[in-house]
């Protein structure tokens, strides 16, 4: 799983791209369409599902292989070329909608256009042939990717949910990961712990908080505030852990 | 300029933007053709009127590395909203680039997703239909 640290920077290098910090709650669209090559399709009139995309995207000419279980989707992100799509259930409210696009989009920056800019920074664009899955990689780059600590796999897709506990374990990370970047799109860590110390906010406080200040569904908001607490409780001293 | 002139001067616009991917028109032609929207309509979703379509057709494709700079001039000129013009450029883009990478398999491709959990597995794909009707912005 990324660090907490690591998500603050993606994060914070996207609002730098933006040119503005959206005000709270965020919806998040209009920024992500504007600083990055990613659009959202809101579905409204049918339900959301596996074959719906599918659907979708032939009846634009893309042919998309999905090898994955047919089942219905509250989000889906599509990434391919240095383009991507997020697919979202219309028929959600809006504090969901926002965490959905959050964590499809949070998809997007960790897994998908990080690691392309960090291998095009470190090999060339000519790796991106590579990472498009269009040709395999030369000796020569297998070589330099090894010693650049880039990885050259084509991407893969998460979507399985099958009982393998490899393809499982790697599915939770990059599902947690999502979430962590999610968190700090729409409440940013740094401003709610600073805001937690001052007011002294216990957990009922911060959840209230996220949820109306930054308009986090109730369960996400309380997922969110036991995670801050932890962190909040790791940075005391001894002498404020024992409450003096 | 009588209104008939007028109407042949817009459409030799919409055709002609329509055919050069360096003007914005080329887009938006495509966009209307993969949602099947009517003018009026795509004039309703970017804020304008109908009429002040042809300009925001003739503007300059924006450039990648100037995407959002270039958008502001766009809309600042034509009055059209700038996320559903840059949501019409994106959409397009993407699609132009992923018909050119055809593929049998998911190489190159990354996909995730958030299940629905409170419905019982879909029983078979729900097709889009071809008027195109199914989603809005």
């Amino acid at each position: 799983m990324v660090k907490a640290r690591s998500a603050e920077q993606l994060v914070s290098d996207f609002w730098e791209r933006v040119g503005f910090q959206e005000p709270f709650p965020r919806s998040l669209e209009r920024a992500i369409t504007i600083a990055a090559p990613v659009f959202v399709v809101k579905v409204h009139r049918h339900r959301l599902d596996t074959g719906y995309i599918r659907a979708w995207l032939r009846k634009r000419d893309v042919c998309l292989p999905t090898p994955w279980k047919e089942r219905r989707l509250r989000g889906c992100l599509v990434a391919f070329r240095g383009e991507a799509a997020i697919f979202l259930d219309g028929t959600l409210g809006p504090q969901e909608s926002r965490v959905i696009i959050a964590h499809e989009f949070g998809h997007y920056l960790a897994e998908y256009e990080w690691p392309r800019c960090r291998a095009c920074r470190r090999l060339g664009e000519s790796v991106l042939d590579v990472l498009d899955g269009d040709r395999a990689p030369t000796p020569q780059e297998q070589m330099a990717a090894v010693l650049a600590d880039v990885q050259l796999g084509v991407y893969v897709h998460y979507m399985d949910r099958l009982n393998d506990s490899a393809v499982a374990a790697l599915v939770a990370h990059v599902e947690g990961t999502a979430e962590i970047v999610a968190a700090e799109l729409l409440a940013p860590r740094a401003a709610i712990l600073a805001e937690m110390r001052s007011a002294s906010m216990d957990y009922f406080a911060c959840v209230r908080s996220l949820e109306t200040q930054f308009g986090l569904p109730l369960p996400y908001a309380e997922w969110y505030a036991r995670r801050l607490l932890g962190q909040a409780a790791q940075k005391k001293s001894f002498s404020e852990l024992l409450g003096f | 300029m009588n209104p008939e002139d007028l109407e042949n001067l817009h459409a030799s616009v919409f055709r002609q933007t329509g055919e050069d991917p360096k003007w914005l028109g080329y887009w938006i032609d495509r966009f209307v053709r993969s949602e099947n929207l009517s003018r009026d309509e795509l004039a309703e979703q970017l804020g304008i009127r109908a009429d002040a379509l042809v300009l925001l057709c003739l503007c300059r494709t924006p450039r990648v590395d100037h995407f959002q700079e270039d958008i502001n001039v766009v809309c600042e000129r034509t009055g059209a909203r700038d996320e559903a013009v840059a949501r019409i450029l994106r959409q397009e883009q993407a699609l132009t680039k992923w018909r050119e990478g055809r593929s049998a398999t998911t190489a190159g491709w990354l996909l995730a997703a958030s299940d629905r959990d409170d419905d019982s597995p879909a029983s078979g794909p729900s097709e889009e239909p071809d008027d195109g009707q199914g989603e809005e912005r």
